[in-house]
């Protein structure tokens, strides 16, 4: 079942397009700052999400950016693309129905489909980090990365005072564990997607749920006034691994990432698998 | 002891939410070795009725079993069915033999057993069979999905409307394959709007109409229920006009050269001594019981 699943996903010209995309993207970072090299001798500085780089001229730099622009909107669109699909691509086809008269229950149906989709979207996903990476190692050179750390004070919060040094395998090894906890954290962009997906069988409804989703909790996460609610909402902690290259701050934010993504993805998912289960297959 | 049916219906009922009832207790049995027909007007619930039986839709009522399972979504016994159900419907991106190869392998039985061969044979696509479905014509995707039912060789084969947007020349030929397939014990259950497609190809027949069962039997039995006549006469305007008013006459159709009476407590020669008797010449009567008049019959009275 799961090989039947694969062999359709992978031969999708959707696949193969949206791969495209996420070698395209990480390459356009490296030459931005090339570029930025060439034009002012470059310089580091806050690029956002907190990050604070003596220099953006750095072979694994360039991945960590790529990481941090794409997780905004590309890796969940990615993950909208494929965990929105499969079903209702099979409902628009009418192949579905005969998939579901085959001797192979329902939940592993939907259970194949969901597992090849993931897998594929988080082969996708990867190729961001890991051509931003090799893009900026062809660029920059393979070196040690310098950040300004922060120490903190009860009465001016976190300021940047000292340089540090990651070497290359701790670097590698922190753009690793950020890339694992941004696709963890794309689990809520699959639920939804999958949910309606299997609710409407409707694939534009599915992807654009799933993103809408990212876009919607990300205007209400910037919005000061509803500070109470931002700790629910599936983006607030999405760039929380960025305080993996600012020392002196604290991952709590991750550990409460990992436990939102969990809930945002698991209901989701349980219904989505229940609604399917006892759906009348119509179309 | 008789032996268990391949298929056993009883009370199946469908409402679609609040609304209307798509089936209504319906029941039925189809035994082993049977070609049987679901006959029906569209919006009979023939679909609905098949995809209750393939575990598609969950029924609001009544049990199914096929070859004595009860009927549930993916049961094992799936395995031994072979459908079309509303349509044929394949992945667009990859070919029809790949089409049929994931289709089997679902199923999670070796490619060995699909017999994929011998399926794209009777299917007649021909080196079509290795061009990406999207560039197929709606007979191509048909006689595609006609194969996919075949894959395995399966004991029982349900089959909606599957001669649905072929020329003749391709529902003759399907018509002998299924003649075919039955003949070597298969059991089949397929449905139609076409009498006559009933009427060729099936040993048995279950009338639906609006979700009711009306009569179910041999083709035989079901056609000799109902009498009718066909008559050529001088006149038939006159002669309709007549007959039509005549108590024991259902209704009256013209079928050129002559008319068809539906009988309802008239004899056929209660019909010849009153168009004699009005001075109408009768060239010819002839009981006309074909499966047609039975059709008209049974679901005429509830037509609205």
């Amino acid at each position: 079942m799961i090989a039947v699943e694969f062999a359709k996903q992978i031969r999708r010209v959707r696949t193969w397009v949206v791969a495209a995309i996420c070698v395209i993207i990480p390459f356009l970072i490296g030459l931005g700052f090339e570029l930025n090299h060439n034009g002012n001798g470059g310089g580091g500085g806050d690029a956002g999400g907190g990050l604070n780089f003596v220099t953006h001229q750095s072979g694994i730099v360039v991945g960590i950016f790529a990481l941090l622009f794409s997780s905004v909107l590309l890796i969940p669109i990615v993950f909208a693309i494929f965990a929105g699909e499969p079903i209702a691509s099979e409902a628009r086809w009418g192949s579905l129905r005969y998939l579901l008269i085959r001797p192979v229950t329902r939940p592993r149906v939907l259970g194949s489909k969901l597992g090849v989709s993931v897998v594929l979207a988080v082969v996708v996903a990867l190729l961001i980090p890991i051509t931003g990476t090799i893009v900026g190692i062809a660029f920059f050179g393979l070196h040690p990365i310098e950040t300004f750390g922060v120490a903190s004070s009860s009465t001016t919060g976190l300021l940047p005072s000292h340089i540090v040094t990651f070497s290359i395998g701790g670097a590698l090894g922190r753009l690793l564990l950020a890339t694992a906890y941004t696709l963890f954290e794309m689990l809520s962009v699959v639920g939804i997607a999958t949910l309606v997906g299997v609710a409407t069988e409707n694939v534009l409804a599915a992807m654009a749920s799933g993103i809408g989703l990212y876009i919607v909790s990300a205007i209400l996460d910037a919005l000061s006034g509803l500070s109470r609610i931002h700790p629910l909402l599936p983006v607030h902690y999405l760039q929380s691994w960025t305080n993996l290259f600012v020392p002196g701050t604290s991952l709590e934010g991750m550990v409460h990432g990992v436990i939102s993504a969990a809930i945002w993805g698991v209901v989701p998912l349980l219904l989505a698998f229940r609604i399917f289960q006892r759906k009348d297959i119509l179309c | 002891m008789e032996a268990t049916p391949v298929i056993e219906v009883t009370g199946l009922t469908k409402r679609f939410g609040a609304g209307v009832l798509a089936v209504d207790d319906l029941s039925f049995s189809v035994q082993r070795g049977q070609i049987v027909g679901l006959l029906g007007p569209n919006g009979a619930g023939k679909t609905t009725t098949l995809r209750a039986l393939l575990g598609l839709i969950r029924p609001t009522g009544g049990t199914m079993s096929i070859f004595g399972e009860t009927v549930r979504p993916g049961i094992a016994v799936l395995s031994r069915v072979g459908a079309l159900v509303e349509g044929p419907g394949f992945v667009p991106h990859l070919s029809g033999r790949r089409n049929l190869e994931l289709f089997w392998r679902a199923g999670g039985r070796p490619l060995s057993e699909s017999h994929i061969e011998e399926a794209l044979e009777i299917s007649g696509l021909g080196p079509s069979a290795e061009r990406k479905v999207k560039t197929y014509s709606h007979g191509m995707r048909q006689r595609l999905g006609f194969a996919q039912a075949l894959l395995g060789k399966p004991e029982l084969l349900i089959l909606d409307e599957p001669v649905n947007g072929l020329d003749p020349r391709q529902i003759v030929e399907v018509r002998e394959s299924l003649l075919r397939i039955g003949a070597t014990g298969t059991t089949i259950l397929l449905s139609s709007h076409l009498l006559s497609e009933v009427e060729h190809t099936c040993s048995h027949v279950v009338v639906l109409h609006r979700g009711r069962l009306m009569q179910s039997g041999t083709v035989a039995e079901v056609t000799a229920s109902v009498a009718s006549a066909y008559l050529e006469v001088d006149n038939v305007d006159a002669a309709t006009a007549l007959l039509a008013a005549l108590p024991g006459v259902r209704s009256v159709e013209s079928s050129p050269p002559g008319l068809v009476a539906l009988l309802d407590g008239a004899h056929r020669s209660d019909l010849v001594a009153a168009l004699v008797g009005a001075g109408v010449r009768v060239d010819t009567v002839t009981p006309r019981r074909s499966l047609e008049d039975a059709f008209l019959e049974l679901v005429g009275e509830h037509a609205v």
